[in-house]
């Protein structure tokens, strides 16, 4: 009797376990289960449909339909001239961003690597442009960039380092200049707080001991600070790099993509094939295809700065 | 520069003390005209952009540009707050910045502290969804995304720009929160655990409110970055039905029969929401920033 008694008490528990389900998952599980589901449903979900887009065409017979063609899409987009100029463009706007902004917020953070006092006011003045949607801080630039009457030009006129007014959105170089000064603009708030916050972190008797040494502020700054400032410094740059390979509404705003398509980036261009063109299976492929050149740049990143060093780097 | 050679007397340490109380000062002076020049540079755009805003649409025009001593137009703020649909962007923005924060934090805390205070293959896991989530470009997911919601009729809705948003900033959340619960020591679980609580209460008893400063840092972080999303509201939203700020101001600055004085009033009001939190809430958002 005792013994059925067990084996009822036994079956009750598994029919449990398997009605609910759940609460054979431990406690951790059920924690990450929301979240993981919800992730898996609306990025996985979409980035299978993506990967479905890329491999298959439409075919206009009686309904539309698709089948399927392989990497005919792929390649389509790499033969197509325009895709590499669009590259090429996305390629030196990154460059453009990284080469001016990274130097300068690096300067602004060593500068104020003090103690300075009020530190509460100036670093919350110093967000601020960050915190301002980018379409609006692009809108602020672009009204000052008017070539007609921009105060940019007057200020370069008076300032004697131009001669007569520059016609700011009409040539790539100077099209270019204007997106990228604008997202530097954005950028330096939080690549300096971030590096601000990294060189607080390094110890002052670490400056000490190199000064005993006989280190000077060159060799200070380069076995001391650099070192230590390694992992700061590589996700300023790798979360730059990732804005700006995947930046659209700066540039869109700004110059719209022109003069031509001289500022055409490839977000910008996928965007045009998806909704202007209706090229949504082409779309799909330059998407996947500029996945793939955005973990190719931030390899190159994080392994170029982890390279002869110990430091982890995240 | 230093006078070593005159106090030959002088012990290591004083003159090291020396040169280096010089070098503070000298580095000081330098760090006050950095940060002058900074915030000129940073303020300007925003200053101009105001004074534009104040200007009639004659002087906005004028060249060479009118610094100061003309005629302030505050009802420019008025015209294009009531002839715009700008108070529509903006409630349309706060509403779903706000959902979108607080179902972030909903699923994003229980995941970032099961992945922080656990160990398990399919936590480790997650951490790479994330991870792939943060890189994968917006204009990417996007594609797919898009034709997914036409098909259920889910253009120009708050709901699919909620639901865009969160998924693509929640890893954030889970990031930031995740970097909080790690400084955690798991011994307050522990000693939680024998005074009786069930591991569910010693997470949100106990562990969520000793990380608040993190989850605070998120919260912040998460509503300022859905606040000032464009792409995917440019994408999913046709009308002003579910459109927001940076999407209105974008459209009114197309158009180029837009005069530039209410488009500034238009960027200065759709500024002032990221003003006012960032002077609240700056030591969460530098907190969040650092740890993201």
């Amino acid at each position: 009797m005792s013994v059925n008694l067990a084996n009822w008490k036994d079956s009750l528990q598994s029919i449990r376990t398997r009605v609910s389900g759940l609460s054979s998952l431990s406690f951790d599980k059920l924690l990450l289960l929301p979240s993981v589901v919800f992730i898996t449903l609306i990025i996985g979900g979409p980035a299978l449909f993506l990967i479905y887009l890329t491999l298959t065409q439409d075919v206009f017979s009686l309904f539309l339909d698709t089948r399927f063609v392989g990497f005919q899409n792929i390649a389509a987009v790499l033969t197509t001239g325009d895709f590499w100029l669009f590259t090429g463009n996305t390629l030196l706007y990154t460059a453009g961003v990284l080469g001016i902004g990274i130097p300068v917020q690096l300067g602004i953070a060593l500068a104020l690597n003090t103690d300075l006092p009020y530190r509460r006011v100036w670093q919350t003045l110093l967000l601020i442009p960050w915190t301002i949607p980018f379409v609006i801080s692009t809108v602020m630039w672009k009204l000052m960039f008017v070539p007609e009457f921009g105060v940019i030009n007057y200020l370069l006129i008076e300032s004697g380092l131009i001669e007569q007014q520059i016609q700011w959105f009409s040539g790539t170089w100077t099209a270019y200049f204007t997106a990228i000064i604008t997202t530097v603009w954005i950028m330096t708030p939080l690549g300096t707080t971030i590096l601000l916050a990294g060189l607080d972190s390094i110890p002052d008797d670490l400056y000490e001991a190199a000064y005993l040494d006989g280190a000077g502020i060159w060799n200070q700054f380069r076995h001391v600070t650099l070192p230590l400032l390694r992992p700061a410094l590589t996700a300023v740059l790798v979360i730059q790099a990732m804005l700006a390979l995947r930046g659209f509404e700066i540039i869109y705003t700004m110059t719209g993509g022109g003069p031509g398509t001289a500022t055409t980036v490839i977000a910008i261009d996928i965007y045009q094939e998806m909704i202007q063109n209706g090229n949504s299976h082409y779309a799909a492929a330059e998407g996947l295809i500029l996945v793939v050149m955005i973990l190719i740049v931030l390899g190159i990143i994080v392994k170029g700065l982890s390279s002869d060093t110990d430091l982890e780097v995240e | 520069m230093s006078n070593n050679t005159q106090n030959k007397d002088l012990s290591l340490w004083e003159r090291i003390n020396q040169d280096q109380a010089l070098m503070n000062r000298l580095h000081r002076v330098v760090a006050v005209g950095v940060l002058i020049l900074v915030l000129l540079w940073l303020f300007f755009p925003i200053f101009w952009a105001l004074e534009t805003a104040l200007k009639t649409r004659a002087v906005t025009v004028q060249s060479p540009p009118v610094f100061w001593g003309f005629d302030v137009q505050w009802q420019n703020f008025i015209q294009v707050w009531t002839e715009t649909a700008l108070p529509t962007y903006i409630f349309n923005g706060l509403l779903i910045a706000t959902v979108t924060t607080i179902l972030s934090l909903l699923i994003g805390v229980p995941h970032a502290y099961a992945i922080s205070m656990y160990q398990s293959r399919i936590g480790d896991a997650s951490l790479l969804l994330v991870t792939v989530t943060r890189i994968i470009p917006p204009i990417t997911i996007l594609v797919p995304i898009y034709f997914i919601f036409s098909s259920l009729g889910l253009i120009n809705t708050k709901i699919a720009i909620i639901i865009a948003q969160t998924a693509f900033l929640e890893p954030f959340a889970v990031w930031i929160v995740k970097g909080s619960f790690d400084g955690k020591s798991s011994s307050l679980i522990d000693s939680a655990r024998t005074d009786g609580c069930t591991k569910f209460q010693a997470f949100y008893k106990i562990m969520v409110p000793v990380s608040l400063p993190g989850i605070m840092s998120a919260a912040t972080i998460t509503w300022l970055l859905s606040w000032t999303t464009f792409l995917s509201v440019f994408l999913l939203a046709t009308g002003p039905k579910a459109q927001t700020v940076p999407v209105g101001v974008f459209a009114l600055a197309q158009d180029t029969f837009t005069p530039w004085n209410l488009i500034s009033a238009a960027a200065i009001i759709g500024a002032i929401p990221s003003l006012v939190l960032v002077s609240v809430f700056q030591k969460y958002i530098i907190r969040g920033l650092v740890e993201q």
